[in-house]
């Protein structure tokens, strides 16, 4: 191989097509890699300490506002955490209509990755627009997938960017059974695209990347996972959510104002989001959505990173399903919401966000104020994960040209679909006066 | 408290429907567009629709579907001094390509614009109101030179609505 190829260079910078401002870094000196770096430059956002002082029921509005695209994802996390620290029981109706918001966050979160962001990767298209000349169809059809699942915000949330109406206990106000109706008749007309779009994406030619990952997700006795389940992965943990902190850790990376995460144990990388859930889940699908699942041809579990855009689609076709199922089993409950009363409490909640899991923590004193809160998101999780990729993908890039070695290592990191906004929120801040 | 509506848009066209739609995010200065669009929907330009939408992204899409003409206002960023106003047609714009930095989050009206040219789902008439920012600080109102502007930036609302409205009266005489 010509030395010229053996000594690169791939800066790209600002990357394109993730949410939020990250730059990659790879050098390769001899065919050896000496350095690579993702780097998150996104201002940090000062959530966690924003919400000190704040009372525990301004939480979920709050931590909605760290990300648009995500928002629902936040307000369950930190509804069923501060429900765990105030012992708070919600109706089954509660629980149901919890799950249909999340049906809907994950619609509309997949159908616009997939189409805007992770397609035009394995298409040759350089963005929507130029994916919207080639194949018109099927951007339109992302379009109504993602507008089902706006529907569904809008419906429970008020709006679909930043939902409101979402509390401890359970909601400001809940539909009444006929108010569904609508929704269902758009959800079964989204069945169809939904069926599409996961037979299209299974035709895209993927690169093949598997390797040994541990794969981290919630799991349920009865049900695929949103709000509720143990912690599991591919290398055998079993934990309850609240041992949270005790199996991961975050730290920081110089290079980056996102914190990153590793196992406690062997502080190895680990991987969350649909491709984990799906692994970890395949059996709580339903036969139907299986069934599309295996006709992809994917042999299940898959450790392919870049069949991440294959299992979102399954994900949104199984939403739909189950979006369906919430609203036929649908009857609302005697009140909007469990009553609760704050007291010195602490209390945690992971749930399965669309980029996957994420854990939230308050600790709130006695005048029902939080003292403390740690967020952390899907996409601080991944980013060893990310970068673990990234370096195994080292000898491919080097028989790539530029052009294409850039394209490889963008699509790369767009397999996880980071949300940036998200994953830099942290801050220790000491104010130090004399 | 939130309104339980009919969240799925009403299909057809509307020859005569002129509709203004204030976009914006609330983060200081950024929320000029949304500031506005509450105004105007309390007091309405006669025979217009006003919608506010909060960062809509590609759900723009859906705000320029059956309507003879739609103005878009937002909070812009091209380094005039804050609260200048700034006035384009977007269907005489320079087609765009969605920004190379195009991601689910960051989707802006450029983006929603360039993809409803390629989808063929732009309105006859597409124009847009820019209101000059000054800042994006999160939990911050607009500043004092945008809340100044929000006037002028009204009555140019209004007027537009007029100018559009007497140019369709002329075109429907003609027909």
């Amino acid at each position: 191989m010509p030395s010229h190829e053996r000594s690169r260079t791939i800066h790209v910078e600002p990357l394109a097509r993730v949410e939020g401002e990250a730059s990659l870094r790879v050098e390769i000196r001899n065919g050896a890699l000496v350095d690579l770096k993702l780097s998150i430059f996104e201002p940090p956002r000062f959530f966690e300490a924003f919400l000190r002082g704040r009372r525990a029921d301004e939480a979920p509005d709050i931590t909605s506002r760290i990300c648009g695209i995500c928002p629902v994802a936040y307000q369950m996390s930190a509804v069923h955490a501060l429900e765990r620290a105030f012992a708070v029981r919600i109706d089954p109706a509660i629980r149901l209509l919890r799950r249909l918001l999340y049906c809907g966050e994950w619609i509309e979160s997949h159908a616009l990755h997939v189409h805007m962001l992770a397609a035009p990767d394995f298409l040759g298209c350089d963005s929507i627009v130029t994916l919207a000349a080639r194949d018109r169809a099927a951007v339109e059809r992302g379009l109504r997938l993602k507008r089902v699942g706006d529907a569904i915000l809008e419906l429970l949330g008020g709006r679909s960017v930043h939902p409101v109406g979402v509390r401890i206990g359970g909601f400001s106000r809940v539909p009444r059974r006929r108010d569904l109706a609508p929704l269902r008749e758009a959800l079964l007309r989204a069945r169809a695209d939904a069926e599409a779009c996961l037979a299209w994406v299974a035709g895209f030619d993927l690169p093949q990347a598997e390797a040994a990952t541990e794969f981290v997700a919630l799991r349920h006795t009865d049900e695929y996972p949103f709000n509720e389940g143990d912690l599991v992965s591919s290398a055998g943990l079993a934990a309850v959510q609240t041992e949270f902190e005790d199996q991961f850790h975050e730290y920081q990376e110089a290079h980056s104002t996102a914190l990153f995460a590793r196992r406690q144990a062997g502080s190895t990388p680990y991987f969350v989001g649909p491709l984990a859930r799906l692994n970890l889940n395949f059996d709580h699908l339903g036969d139907d959505v299986a069934a599309a699942a295996r006709a992809t041809g994917i042999a299940w579990p898959c450790s392919n990173p870049f069949a991440s855009i294959v299992a979102r689609a399954v994900e949104i076709l199984w939403a739909i399903d189950e979006a369906l199922r919430c609203i036929e089993a649908y009857e609302p409950p005697a009140a909007p919401a469990a009553a609760w009363e704050p007291r010195a409490a602490s209390g945690s909640a992971v749930t399965e966000a669309p980029r996957g899991i994420l854990y939230h923590r308050y600790d709130v004193d006695a005048a029902g104020l939080i003292s403390g809160a740690k967020i952390v998101p899907p996409t601080s999780q991944n980013q060893a994960q990310m970068e673990a990729d990234l370096r195994r993908l080292v000898p491919r890039l080097l028989e790539l040209g530029d052009d294409e070695a850039t394209r490889l290592c963008e699509t790369a990191i767009r397999n996880y679909d980071p949300c940036i906004s998200c994953a830099t929120h942290f801050l220790n801040l000491e104010i130090i006066r004399s | 408290m939130h309104l339980v509506r009919n969240p799925l848009p009403e299909s057809g066209d509307h020859p005569e429907l002129i509709r203004v739609v204030a976009v914006g995010a609330p983060v200081g200065d950024d929320a000029a567009g949304l500031v506005l669009g509450a105004r105007l929907q309390t007091d309405p330009p006669p025979t217009s629709e006003v919608r506010v939408r909060v960062r809509p992204g590609l759900g723009l899409l859906d705000d320029f579907a059956g309507a003879a003409a739609v103005l878009v206002v937002d909070a812009v960023r091209s380094g005039a001094a804050p609260g200048t106003l700034v006035a384009l047609d977007l269907l005489a714009a320079p087609t765009t390509r969605a920004r190379s930095k195009a991601s689910s989050h960051a989707v802006g009206v450029a983006d929603a614009v360039a993809l409803g040219r390629a989808l063929d789902r732009l309105p006859p008439r597409l124009d847009f109101l820019g209101i000059e920012v000054g800042s994006t600080v999160p939990e911050q109102a607009p500043c004092a030179a945008v809340r100044e502007a929000l006037d002028a930036a009204e009555a140019r609302v209004r007027a537009w609505v007029r100018a559009v409205r007497a140019g369709l009266g002329r075109s429907a005489a003609e027909r």
